[in-house]
């Protein structure tokens, strides 16, 4: 009987150490980390920009397919078709302006990007929580001063706009890798400001130069931006085309010419001497000497 | 004109006509262009916007189509025309290098080069017996004057309109002569096979990348053009943990590290900006701000290196002085 | 044909016929060289240039020191025996051949090694389809080409007579093929008036295209390192250097030959000792101007405080000393101390002194060649150390070695197939001589 019972007990252990084993098979998921940024753009519209990323080992995996979708508020929520994530982990999407956002009574916003999760990874999600503003950028002459005057107002819950007094917004000229920063000009009581243009920056090849004011991450009114176009900056300079260098793939002239005027000299007397031989070998048969 | 047009593929043709078309509505609203990411469709609805094309049509098109793919290919003919209207130019901070070689691994694995063969390098110069030594990044100067162009035989290495000198491994025959005429040592050699995957030696090629990598050829930073079609600053300006390395448009007077953005004017005339061995005459367009106000002692930048590296170092005097080494009296 | 003439085909007729064991065995074992050469070739195609010394900073080594060193083999052949036609001198008759040969034979070995230092020798034409003339490798190119045409053009002229000759001579025995060989390359040479006219002429044309040739062919590749900037390279010296190095380099090579035909052939009856005494005499002189030119180089270099100079100068003196002191000192000295004393004059000594010639100029195109390579503007740095200093490998030594070899099996084969002493040459009528008496004198040796 007891002899039974020690290998029903031993019978038992094994099956159990294998349950275990066979837990442990089992892969655990991994928790990735989500950003999440949520932009004004010019035209009013917002961009929600979300990154999926994993950091292992002291590197940062951008994690690419995954799907994260949007939602905005929190008592309504306005559901916001996500994309999925793209090689370096982005993924983006687009609200048109003139959507109606839920906001709370103070105007604030709530976002949040949710990663659902898949056999590799656990869930994710991150919000954002902003109060929108509403930027507005002119460029125009003061007193023969070129000035770029900004005003910006923050968006109320019952859509009213009340000037966003003493924030500082930075006025920036886009570039090709970035935007290059010309001021940053701090709002009085009525939400305006101004900064003086500054004379001497190269625009396009008429002078065009692309103004963007902007707030960045701001604590309470995260990001947004608003741009216009002025033709205050100096035309591009052109570029000098060399088209006959050392350097370029069409020799000097002199050089070509030096050049055909040796080769010739030398090979026309080779040929030269080459008929001549030839001639030496129609020669009739003389007498031999 | 219209003829070659013509003769192209129609998706390179909608390509081609539809990016020229976009640059001009960019002129006109200058805000889709100030964002740089892809606009997906949102809520199952095609955005489409109106551009015209070269012969003056006037067409709707997905936006999605307007900007030019990722990994747009660039065969020789396109890569000896340079971006337009743009004159690229590097400025290094070498009061900030600590020798922490992002730069260079970002550009080993973003050009797929094989492990001998490197295109960016960093030296520790001293220039005279009282002066400090300092960490010198060390790429393509791409010279306006360039002596390596000159002498290549065949034409396979050529300066474009943009300042970038880029080579065509395709034409290069290995006689080595541009490595002889540089000055500046910049240009490395493939003695071997490379050893690349599978996949990579499918890749088409492009001189603005130079992979797949060929034997018996010459290879040079090439200042990233694949990047920089997408406004998208070379890997090694990305990647430097110090913000050493700033990039751009000369003729737009800008150049930017990846968080700093500044004039390029006013950070080289503030800053003393040089270019290496001026008397050289060979016009670089890489610049060099001097090692003043130095934010660590050089020396971290060889402790902080693994010892496999540390061995490059071994023959310059004042390491062998700052650093002997007890167990190898050499 | 007249009496000597038939006596000299005489002489040397059994020189061209079937060689003999000792020749077998000589051309076997050059032939075992010229095959282990080729094996280290395919080596290195199959393996990548890894399997040579050359690395990122030396890009160029031994083979380019040879190509240097053939290419200037070959001028002496072109100036001595393009002048000394031009000039008249007696002495040049039984050594012109000898000097052409040297000429079209290095020609036809330098430019290989061109071939095996460059990456991708699969796309050599590129050199011909693409050529970017502002590159002074097209201007080699160029050069080149017209060079190895007109000296082969000059060498096919002073074998016509030769040829129709041994056409004529009854008393051949040669093989079938060989006879009609010199029927068709005698091109219906028959010594009529008109032709010896026609052939004089463009004998002396091309002797003179040759020598203008052969000084703009080596100043070109003198250039290819001029017009660098490399410290050491860049110097306004240069082209008439490499000319002058080139000139003595290939008289010291015509003497050793000189030396090697004389035992082999038994030939002291036609080249004596004023023939040794003569050459030696243009080695001397030639020398002369080599250390003139190479102490003008170094002096400038090392007097003015250039660090570059400096830099190279040090290098030079540490690194290469002994390489140094061979090239520059004994090179110069040594050959120049045997030929001012009367005394050293002998054949031996001069043949040995010629020996040294070659030996140091080797030396003196690698010193040219890979010091400055090692010590670049900026210094070689965060690169792998075993990179710093050149050494040849095997394959490229094995290379070298073919090299030679091919060299001598071509000395070999074209000495079976013509003699190596010009007999148009030594029964040719001079203007200023006497048509009759043109026995040859013995004269002690």
């Amino acid at each position: 009987m007891r002899v039974i019972k020690l290998i029903l007990l031993s019978i038992s252990v094994i099956l159990f150490s294998f349950s275990l084993q066979a837990q442990n098979d089992v892969p655990e998921k991994k928790a990735p980390d989500l950003t999440f940024v949520v932009k004004k753009l010019v035209d009013g519209s917002f961009e929600l920009k979300s990154r999926l990323s994993l950091f292992e080992n002291r590197i940062d995996f951008p994690v690419s397919g995954a799907k994260v979708d949007y939602t905005i508020g929190s008592d309504s929520l306005l559901i916001i078709d996500g994309n999925t994530t793209d090689k370096n982990g982005y993924a983006i999407a687009f609200l048109k302006p003139g959507v109606k956002i839920p906001r709370n009574k103070d105007g604030v916003i709530t976002a949040n990007a949710v990663f659902a999760g898949s056999e590799l990874y656990e869930s994710a999600s991150t919000e954002a929580i902003f109060t929108e503003t509403k930027i507005v950028i002119r460029c125009e002459m003061v007193d023969t001063i070129k000035t770029t005057k900004i005003e910006a107002y923050k968006i109320n819950s019952d859509g009213t706009e009340s000037p966003l007094s003493g924030e500082a917004v930075i006025v920036s000229i886009q570039r090709m890798f970035s935007r290059l920063p010309i001021g940053e000009v701090t709002l009085d009581e009525e939400g305006k400001g101004s900064l003086e243009f500054p004379i001497n920056l190269p625009g396009d090849s008429i002078g065009n130069l692309n103004v963007v004011a902007y707030i960045a991450e701001h604590e309470i009114y995260g990001n947004v931006e608003s741009a216009t176009i002025a033709q205050w900056g100096v035309p591009k300079q052109q570029l000098l085309v060399t088209h006959r260098a050392l350097w370029t793939q069409i020799a000097p002239m002199w050089m070509i010419v030096s050049l055909t005027i040796l080769l010739i000299g030398v090979w026309a007397h080779y040929i030269y001497v080459v008929i001549q031989l030839i001639i030496i070998k129609k020669a009739k048969k003389a007498t031999v000497n | 004109m219209d003829k070659s047009e013509a003769r192209k593929s129609r998706r390179n043709f909608l390509r081609l006509g539809l990016g020229a078309g976009a640059l001009s509505i960019a002129g006109l609203a200058g805000a889709k262009i100030a964002s740089n990411n892809d606009p997906v469709a949102e809520k199952g609805v095609k955005e489409t916007i109106k551009v015209l094309t070269p012969d003056g049509k006037l067409v709707e098109v997905e936006k999605t189509s307007i900007l030019p793919p990722k990994d747009i290919f660039i065969d020789r003919k396109e890569a000896q025309k340079g971006i337009p209207g743009r004159k690229f130019v590097m400025v290094i901070d070498l009061a900030k290098c600590k020798n922490a070689r992002k730069c260079i691994d970002a550009c080993q694995e973003g050009h797929k080069l094989p492990h001998d063969h490197e295109w960016i390098k960093l030296y520790l110069l001293k220039d005279s017996d009282q002066t400090a030594p300092y960490w010198f990044p060390k790429p393509c100067y791409h010279c306006d004057n360039p002596l390596c162009v000159s002498v290549c035989p065949v034409g396979a290495t050529y300066k474009r309109s943009d300042g970038i000198v880029l080579v065509d491994t395709e034409r290069c025959i290995g006689c080595k002569f541009c490595m002889t005429g540089c000055p500046y040592s910049a240009r490395v050699f493939h003695w071997k096979k490379p050893e690349v995957s599978a996949e990579i030696e499918n890749i088409p090629y492009s001189p603005e990348t130079n992979v797949p990598p060929k034997e018996g050829t010459v290879g040079k930073c090439v200042f990233c053009p694949d990047k920089l079609r997408n406004n998208e600053l070379p890997r090694c300006a990305t990647a430097c943990p110090m913000g050493v390395i700033y990039f751009g448009d000369m003729l737009e007077d800008t150049v930017t590290n990846g968080t700093e953005t500044v004039r390029f004017s006013e950070i080289i005339t503030s800053r003393g900006g040089y270019r290496h061995m001026e008397h050289l005459g060979t016009e670089p367009s890489v610049y060099y701000l001097p090692p003043t106000e130095r934010q660590f002692p050089w020396e971290r930048g060889y402790e902080g290196i693994p010892d496999s590296i540390k061995s490059r170092y071994d023959n310059i005097d004042i390491i062998k002085e700052t650093f002997p080494k007890d167990s190898n009296p050499s | 044909m007249d009496k000597t003439s038939e006596r000299l085909l005489e002489e040397f007729a059994p020189q061209l016929e079937s060689p003999s064991k000792k020749w077998w065995l000589i051309f076997g074992a050059m032939l075992v060289l010229f095959a282990l050469g080729i094996y280290g070739l395919i080596y290195q195609i199959v393996h990548g240039h890894d399997v040579t010394g050359m690395r990122d900073h030396v890009v160029w080594g031994v083979y380019i020191v040879n190509f240097i060193f053939f290419m200037g083999l070959s001028y002496a052949g072109a100036i001595i025996s393009g002048a000394l036609h031009l000039l008249k001198t007696d002495w040049r008759k039984p050594i012109i051949r000898m000097g052409e040969l040297i000429t079209v034979i290095s020609l036809l070995i330098g430019p290989c090694f061109i071939i095996f230092c460059v990456g991708r020798f699969d796309r050599l034409h590129y050199l011909l389809i693409y050529p970017r003339i502002q590159s002074p490798i097209t201007w080699d190119v160029i050069a080149i080409m017209t060079d190895i045409v007109g000296c082969l053009l000059y060498l096919y002229l002073s074998f016509v007579e030769d040829f129709a000759k041994l056409r004529d001579y009854a008393g051949l025995k040669v093989p079938a093929w060989k006879k009609k060989t010199y029927t068709f390359l005698a091109m219906n040479y028959r010594g009529t008036p008109e032709q010896v006219k026609l052939l004089k002429k463009s004998k002396n044309i091309v002797a003179a295209m040759v020598i203008a040739i052969a000084i703009i062919v080596y100043s070109v590749l003198a250039w290819i390192f001029g017009v660098t900037l490399q410290p050491g390279w860049h110097s306004t010296i240069f082209g008439p250097y490499f000319v002058i190095a080139a000139v003595y380099s290939g008289t010291g090579l015509l003497i050793v030959l000189m030396w090697l035909y004389r035992k082999i052939f038994k030939l002291e009856e036609y080249i004596t000792k004023k023939h040794f005494v003569n050459v030696g005499v243009m080695l001397l002189i030639l020398g002369a101007f080599y250390g003139y030119f190479t102490f003008s180089d170094y002096l400038t270099k090392w007097y003015g405080s250039v660090r570059m100079d400096k830099i190279l100068i040090d290098h030079l003196f540490k690194q290469y000393f002994w390489e140094f002191v061979v090239a520059n000192y004994i090179g110069v000295i040594v050959p120049m101390v045997i030929l001012a004393f009367k005394r050293f004059r002998t054949v031996n000594l001069i043949s040995i002194g010629a020996v040294i010639t070659l030996i140091s100029l080797w030396f003196n195109r690698y010193l040219i060649v890979v010091p400055t390579l090692e010590t670049p503007f900026l210094p070689i740095q965060d690169d792998r150390l075993a990179w710093i200093k050149y050494s040849p490998t095997w394959v490229e030594i094995s290379i070298f070695a073919a090299g030679i070899a091919v060299f001598v099996m071509l000395m070999m084969v074209a000495a079976k197939f013509i003699p190596i002493i010009s007999i148009s040459e030594m029964t040719e009528v001079d203007e200023t001589e006497q048509v009759e008496s043109v026995e040859i004198k013995p004269v002690q040796s």
